[in-house]
């Protein structure tokens, strides 16, 4: 709208997943942007789809289980990453998009020094002597925050507590200042107060440097402190978007109201880490769901109406969007 | 540091399996039914009385038990093994003569079972339906199944009697002149049969080994995490996937060398290759205890020797293990 092309463009995305009982749909025409220097949470139960949103912009989606619906499009700056051969994608995987990962005690190679894992990126993309790429690894685990970073540029993973080593991968993530960087759930694999430290430098970085963040998490409040707008995915489908003030405040959707009703104090901005809300029931299974909305099994408002048929996307002010037939009202075609 | 205390270490640990390899075979000779003498002298035939008098005196075997262990380790540690009765020949400089072919065989068995092995694993892991992968399970099969001598002999029939592209035995063409570039040549012309043969069985393993762990390790968070790195797929192959891969299989190439050395009797047997698996096969044949004891004791040394050296490549590959974590950095959070 204000720009040309946004930096990212997701365009109704949609992937089948071969299983062993046939293929199912995973995510539904899931369309979404994100601007330069802008950070998106994208929250929903475990199995909403958030993983495979991400890998499905990284191009890394499980092979050959999982196919991507023909009209799905992902322009980063305008281009078709979907379109891009292999080459061409590696360019950008690591250099202008990068992504980490939930569990940092696994995502580091044992093998190699921290400062080799950082050194290789950045060698690999930009050329350059090895001498330069070590230096430049020892800056990111300043960056990072990592102490002593001309000692730790020669540890090994192992030597690091998973705090460390999640600093450790967003220092590679971002060795080669990337314009996207997707956090598929980075702290939830660590402690509360090391959580808490993760969040307090995404944060940081991101003022320095302007790189846009795609923040991932089941859980609300440690997204609500640390962006400006929010994406909830139920069953694959997005069922609410909006300014992330407004969908704290005010949220639509009866999914994310229940997300929201299980942590506590989030409205008064207190701080919580309370674990994955309890809402009635389970996300049904992507083979599970019928025609209609994928809430309709534990939404107290569900009609028949909403086993039957999808409800649309309907615009609640400039930015917010929901998808339920409680809004029906405010319906006015949008994606 | 730590490395010379590791391998301190192991050699201490080393000498303590070789100490008891010396004790147990003093038990063997003494604790048999009938006369030691007898005993060491073999069955070879012959024995006059001037021969047992004379293996008397050099075990001590007039003096209490205690006094001849101290006696016989005493012998050992001065590298005084005793005569082979069959060779004629001290057992040390007979073994010694004969422990290089071995090793060359061994070793270049088992190094081109592991090269070639880790080889076709990684190939099979990027199909791990393909028919390559199929035809190592196979083979693998087989190989287990085949016994060394009978793969020897119908290797001998291929490729040195029906298709003679490979000499039909031994090391050396007998007589042959050159200089040592064709000396090697020629040695390892002969070389070609029995290392396979030997490395036959090991290949099919490790291709097997290295292909389940080249998956598991292509499966890993930190094998996604170079792919979103943007690396190509031959460096997260061969030097990401690779190295992880290749663990497991320092480990059971050191577990198995000692299978290895015995599976080198029967090799060297069939191809007539002048090695310790041979003088292993004559010793037993004419009982010449003192030879074969001598051939326990050398083969206890060689697999300690070969342990620690598969402790340290183990080291050298993976930082995790001792060295690393002992004197590394440690952080808090
Ligand atoms: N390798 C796979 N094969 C088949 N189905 C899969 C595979 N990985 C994920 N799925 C399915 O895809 C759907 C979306 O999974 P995804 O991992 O994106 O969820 P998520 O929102 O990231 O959940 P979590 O919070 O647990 O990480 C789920 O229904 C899941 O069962
Ligand atoms: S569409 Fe119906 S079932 Fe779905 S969330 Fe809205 S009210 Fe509930
Ligand atoms: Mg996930």
């Amino acid at each position: 709208m204000r720009e040309p092309h946004p930096l990212l463009a997701v365009d109704d995305l949609s992937i089948d997943m071969t299983v062993a009982r046939g293929t199912v749909r995973i995510l539904d025409g899931v369309s979404f942007s994100l601007a330069s220097g802008e950070t998106l949470g994208v929250v929903g139960e475990s199995g909403s789809g958030k993983t495979m949103t991400a890998l499905a912009i990284m191009r890394l989606l499980p092979q050959p289980s999982a196919r991507l619906g023909a009209e799905s499009r992902i322009l980063f700056s305008g281009k078709n990453v979907l379109k891009l051969d292999e080459r061409a994608m590696r360019r950008l995987r690591g250099r202008e998009i990068s992504m980490i990962f939930q569990d940092p005690m696994t995502a580091l190679n044992p093998l190699f020094t921290v400062g080799e894992q950082i050194a290789e990126t950045v060698r690999w993309h930009e050329g350059g002597t090895r001498a330069a790429a070590q230096a430049r690894a020892v800056d990111m685990l300043r960056a990072v925050r990592i102490p002593h970073p001309e000692r730790a540029v020669r540890s090994y993973p192992h030597q690091f507590s998973g705090g460390m080593r999640q600093r450790a991968t967003i220092a590679i993530a971002l060795a080669c200042r990337p314009k996207i960087l997707i956090a598929d759930e980075p702290t939830t694999a660590l402690d509360v107060t090391v959580q808490a430290q993760i969040f307090d430098l995404l944060e940081d970085i991101q003022e320095e440097t302007g790189t846009a963040i795609i923040l991932i998490s089941h859980n609300l409040s440690t997204i609500a402190r640390l962006t400006r707008r929010i994406m909830v995915l139920y069953g694959g489908r997005k069922v609410e978007e909006g300014p992330t003030r407004e969908i704290i405040r005010n949220p639509r959707h009866p999914y994310t109201e229940a997300l929201l009703r299980c942590v506590p104090g989030l409205r008064s901005e207190a701080e919580h880490d309370a674990e994955l809300p309890e809402i009635p029931g389970t996300v049904p299974a992507p083979e599970e769901l019928g025609g209609g909305c994928p809430f309709a099994p534990r939404c107290s408002h569900a009609a028949a109406r909403c086993r039957s048929t999808m409800p649309p996307a309907a615009a609640l002010g400039e930015k917010h969007k929901v998808a339920c037939w409680l809004h029906e009202a405010a319906q006015s075609a949008v994606t | 540091m730590a490395v010379v205390k590791l391998v301190l270490a192991r050699l201490a640990q080393g000498v303590l399996l070789v100490f008891a390899v010396v004790v147990l075979n003093f038990l063997l000779i003494h604790l048999a039914p009938g006369d030691p003498a007898q005993v060491l002298a073999g069955e070879f035939g012959g024995t006059t009385p001037q021969i047992l008098a004379q293996i008397r005196a050099t075990y001590g075997l007039n003096h209490p038990l205690w006094v001849q262990l101290l006696t016989y380790i005493g012998h050992v540690a001065r590298g005084n093994l005793g005569q082979s009765f069959y060779f004629n020949q001290p057992v040390l400089s007979l073994i010694l003569q004969r422990l290089p072919a071995t090793l060359l065989l061994v070793i270049t068995a088992q190094v081109s079972a592991i090269l070639a092995g880790t080889m076709l694993g990684v190939i099979a892991a990027r199909r791990p339906h393909g028919w390559l992968s199929q035809g190592i399970t196979v083979t693998a099969l087989i190989g287990y199944s085949t016994p060394v001598f009978w793969l020897g002999i119908m290797l001998l029939i291929a490729f040195a009697y029906l298709w003679p592209i490979f000499p039909i035995g031994s090391m050396e063409t007998i007589g042959f002149e050159g200089g040592i570039f064709h000396e090697a040549l020629n040695i390892l012309h002969h070389l070609v049969l029995p290392a396979f043969t030997l490395a036959f069985v090991y290949l099919a393993q490790y291709s097997r080994l290295s292909q389940a762990n080249m998956l598991e390790t292509l499966g890993s968070d930190y094998i996604r995490m170079a792919r979103a790195k943007g690396l190509p797929e031959w460096l997260i192959l061969y030097k990401h996937a690779l190295r992880n891969a290749l663990i497991p299989v320092v480990t059971i190439a050191g577990l198995q060398f000692s299978q290895v050395l015995a599976g080198a009797i029967l090799v060297e047997t069939v191809f007539d290759w002048p090695g310790m698996g041979q003088l292993t096969y004559e010793s037993i044949l004419r009982r010449d205890y003192p030879l074969l004891l001598g051939i326990l004791l050398i083969s206890a040394v060689v697999v300690v020797v070969v342990n620690i050296l598969t402790d340290l490549s183990y080291r050298l590959i993976d930082p995790r293990i001792g060295a690393g974590s002992v004197t590394g950095v440690g952080y808090g959070t």
